[in-house]
């Protein structure tokens, strides 16, 4: 009852809790469920949660099917999103994207700076230079900036070569020149290059990635862009321009692009790489200098002039002034001359100073520096000089010496060479230190001309006397002692008085070669006249007279020409003696004359000369004619002796007679003739010194008769076969003498026949 | 057609072994050797015919080495292959061309090489033993012996290198 009470007054409340009850046992937990998607229908929070587990698939389906949808929506709100942090906290976008910014920033950078100084170095090279100034002419003409022509002038420039090198092997990948010859080593050069980059990094201990990006050789420089893989490097000629490695690092970003594969699997082979050289002869660039206009011609030639006009009016001034002071120093050189004040009075120069009477005028010195009298007023006070030369010319005025004496100066002591006299010389000793500049005197090199050896000296000189003459002197007397001919003695008796300081001559010890008595005793000294006679000279000639045997005579004919200083010798007064010439001396004749041959023996008996023996009859024909012309000879006997040729006319019958055959055709012997060769053999070596004497010799002779032309040569062998029989058993080969003749009728024979030397 | 293939090639080895003389023998070069006191490298070219291919060595003719001056890793970077020289009159060389032969390893991989034994006309100096020579064959070492002085072995230990670069 309670219950319904309970119910009766919330009667709405209880229609809701009935539903709910309802709802509870139609729909159990679903209610639930239906609750917590209500709740999330409604809570953000959990709406983000299930957003935020989905979202990156979503963001990947959405690339997958419309791929740029979600960048151009979220665009907007990212930037704007960037540009509210920037401006909220620019901070720490900035360090984000800092490692991003700073090598590019710093790159840029130090690009501008170098391109910066590059240009700033060249106008202040250029500013201060004739070559600046003239571009200042044409800034000022044209009315460019100065900087603008420097860069003009300036910018001359050529990219000769370029290489591509791989970054890691230093391998050359490309190389392209303006000049196909320098071609040749590029490989070279390129490993070259990588090993000083290599050398460079490691002796300065830089970063990997850090590189020399410029080498300079003169006016050549080699820029180097690096690259990951591959490095681009740059020679260039002149002065590059300063966006010039930029232009590389574009190229090398380009090729870096387009062969990343190829660089990457680089195995050595560089064909492929053939194919980026357009890229890199887009490189090669080149600009020449432009020559500068003629138009400011006229201005240099205008200020060049006036610069001529001054400079020649400041240097007239002061070439003059230095002509004066070179005068001036001039003057003051002259020894003997002291300038002690130089000045200029209205253009003429006045010196004053003290001069040696004894010095060089000095009129001398202006003509050689072309100054007239008019040029100079000159005041000089007189004063002795010390100096050397001053020194000697007052002791030569004072002294006076002979022109062959010298003076000299040795510190102060005054030295005398040359000759003098003894008497100058005292003179000298005694002045000589009286004169201010001198204490002594040295007089060891002087000739004195009065001693005796000068005089001795002086006179051989003069007097030129032969090797017979000896000269010598006594207190001032020369004495001349031997002998000469009498024309010396003449000259020299003149030459003598004619020697300065020579009071006398004295020749009485010369024997005069040419006079007579002297003349006679040569003659007899030579011609040895005997005693019966008597030899005489007058005026050089000779006379003899008396009696001498005729070969004495004959003899002093001969010898009296050969004595000296003869002129003729008559002989008209002698008369022969005549004797008889014994029989020893009429042999002797004998012998000389009839010269016998060996085996000939002479003698001479009662002035009767005999010749025995054996001789050839040429000999004994000579020996008749000789021995009439024997004076003295009574007669002539050669009845003892035998002619050779008649001994031997025996043997020559003999060998006449012999007649040798031989077999028919052959020069063999017939048998039984070689019997009768050796007979003959041995009857010649017997007469052997007969056939000497005689000078004869055999003659063989063969023969053949035949009518061929082997006849002769048969005929010869034939006579030479019997030679050969002969000479082997002993006779001469000097002998014999071989013919072959081929007409005779009897035809198997040999002659042989003794013949001697005709008779002259 | 034939190809060109560029190589780089280190010549390694202790400080006077011969890598000069045997450089300036057989290739051909432009550049002074006062650059290998300087810089420590001098480079120099041979080109190989290996059939069709022509091998373009680039050679670095790396200064000896001493104690107190190491090859710089850098010189070694991008090499395609090398040259181990060893002193056949100096057995200690061997070592170094060891170590050099490690770094070189270390550096740039394994990659193709050849040892030459060089000297080997001063027969009567020599020093290396048979028990080096097995040594080093059996680390797999291809060893010539050479001369840069007669050209014993020389081309061949340079046209064998091609060839393994060629491969």
């Amino acid at each position: 009852m309670k219950e319904t009470e309970d119910i009766e007054p919330n009667r709405d409340d209880s229609k809701d809790s009935d539903l709910k009850r309802l709802k509870a046992l139609l729909l159990g937990d679903e209610s639930e469920q239906l609750a917590e998607i209500q709740e999330h229908l409604h809570n953000p929070e959990l709406q983000a949660a299930d957003v935020g587990r989905v979202l990156h698939r979503a963001v990947t389906i959405n690339q997958e099917h419309a791929p740029d949808a979600l960048r151009d929506v979220l665009t907007p709100t990212v930037e704007s999103a960037l540009y509210k942090s920037v401006r909220n906290s620019p901070d720490r976008l900035g360090e984000a994207l800092f490692p991003v910014m700073a090598p590019a920033i710093r790159k840029s950078i130090v690009s501008i700076m170098s391109s910066m100084v590059q240009s700033l170095n060249q106008m202040l090279e250029h500013s201060f230079t004739l070559k600046g100034l003239k571009w200042r002419l044409e800034a000022l003409q044209s009315g460019r900036s100065f900087a603008e022509i420097v860069m003009l002038h300036t910018l001359a420039y050529r990219v000769e070569q370029l290489f591509l090198i791989h970054k890691e092997s230093g391998l050359l990948l490309q190389h392209v020149s303006f000049d196909e010859a320098a071609n040749k080593d590029a490989d070279l050069v390129s490993s070259m290059l990588t090993a000083i980059q290599d050398f460079v990094r490691d002796s300065f201990q830089v970063g990997e990635n850090d590189a020399i990006d410029k080498l300079r050789i003169g006016s050549m420089e080699v820029f180097i862009e690096a690259g990951s893989k591959a490095v681009i490097a740059a020679v260039v000629r002149g002065n590059a321009p300063a966006d010039f490695p930029d232009t590389l690092q574009q190229s090398s970003e380009a090729i870096h692009k387009r062969m990343a594969d190829k660089l990457d699997a680089f195995d050595g082979d560089t064909a492929p790489f053939n194919a980026i050289r357009p890229e890199l002869e887009k490189c090669l660039l080149s600009k020449s200098a432009s020559s500068g206009s003629p138009s400011n011609l006229k201005a240099v030639l205008a200020l060049s002039a006036a610069a001529i006009i001054l400079i020649g009016w400041f240097s007239w001034g002061a070439y003059q002034s230095h002509r004066q002071s070179l005068l001036v120093e001039a003057l003051d050189a002259v020894p003997g001359i002291t300038v002690i004040r130089s000045s200029d009075r209205n253009g003429a120069l006045q010196i004053s100073g003290m001069r040696d009477p004894l010095a060089d005028t000095p009129q001398s010195v202006l003509r050689e520096y072309q100054f007239s009298d008019d040029d100079v007023q000159m005041q000089w006070s007189p004063y002795q000089s010390l100096e050397p030369l001053l020194i000697i010319r007052r002791a030569r005025a004072l002294l006076a010496p002979a022109d062959q004496t010298e003076l000299a100066l040795d510190g102060s002591e005054l030295v005398i060479s040359g000759v003098a006299t003894q008497v100058w010389l005292e003179r000298a000793k005694q002045l000589a230190p009286a004169m201010a500049g001198i204490t002594g005197l040295r007089s060891d090199q002087l000739i004195l001309t009065d001693s005796p050896d000068y005089l001795l000296q002086l006179a051989r000189k003069q007097l030129a006397p032969p090797a017979t003459v000896q000269l010598s002197i006594r207190g001032h007397s020369l004495l001349a002692k031997g002998s000469a001919h009498h024309k010396w003695i003449l000259t020299a008796t003149a030459g003598a008085r004619k020697i300065p300081g020579i009071s006398a001559y004295d020749d009485s010890g010369v024997i005069d070669l040419d006079s007579d008595s002297y003349l006679l005793s040569e003659a007899r000294k030579i011609l040895l006249p005997p005693s019966t006679v008597r030899l005489k000279v007058e005026q050089a000639h000779l006379f003899a007279s008396g009696r001498a045997t005729s070969e004495w005579i004959a003899n002093a004919r001969q010898q009296a020409h050969e004595i000296n200083g003869i002129k003729r010798f008559d002989a008209s007064k002698l008369t022969t003696i005549i004797t008889s010439p014994s029989d020893r001396q009429l042999l002797a004749e004998a012998k000389r004359r009839l010269a016998p041959p060996e085996g000939v023996t002479l003698s001479v008996e009662q002035r009767i000369l005999s010749v025995s023996g054996i001789a050839p009859s040429a000999w004994a024909k000579k020996a008749i004619e000789q021995a009439k012309s024997i004076k003295g000879l009574k007669g002539y006997d050669q009845q003892a002796l035998v002619i050779a040729e008649s001994a031997l006319k025996a043997l020559k019958k003999r060998l006449n007679g012999l007649q040798l055959k031989f077999r028919a055709g052959s020069s063999q012997l017939e048998s039984d003739e070689e019997q009768k060769i050796s007979q003959l053999a041995l009857t010649l070596n017997k007469q052997a010194s007969l056939i000497q004497m005689a000078q004869a010799h055999i003659d063989i002779t063969g023969y053949s008769g035949l009518l061929t032309n082997r006849a002769h040569a048969l005929a010869l062998s034939r006579a030479k076969h019997v030679t050969t029989l002969l000479t082997t058993q002993g006779v001469p080969s000097a002998w014999i003498r071989t013919h072959g003749q081929k007409e005779r009728s009897s035809d198997w024979a040999v002659d042989l026949d003794l013949k001697w030397k005709p008779l002259p | 057609m034939s190809q060109v293939l560029q190589k780089k090639v280190c010549l390694l080895g202790a400080f006077a072994v011969g890598k000069t003389s045997l450089v300036s023998r057989f290739v051909k070069g432009i550049f002074s050797e006062k650059y290998l006191s300087t810089m420590g490298v001098k480079i120099d070219r041979k080109n190989l015919q290996i059939g069709d291919v022509t091998i373009n060595m680039m050679l670095w003719d790396i200064h000896g080495e001493e104690s107190n001056k190491k090859v710089p890793a850098a010189y070694m970077r991008g090499t395609a292959a090398y040259l181990l020289v060893v002193d056949g009159t100096r057995a200690s060389t061997i070592a170094a061309a060891r170590e050099l032969h490690e770094r070189m390893r270390a550096e740039a991989g394994d990659i193709p090489f050849v040892v030459l034994l060089n000297k080997s006309d001063l027969q009567d100096e020599w020093q290396l033993s048979d028990g080096n020579m097995a040594a080093m064959q059996a680390e797999g070492w291809e060893c010539f012996l050479t001369s840069a002085c007669s050209g014993l072995n020389v081309d061949l230990a340079f046209t064998r290198l091609a060839e393994k670069l060629a491969s």
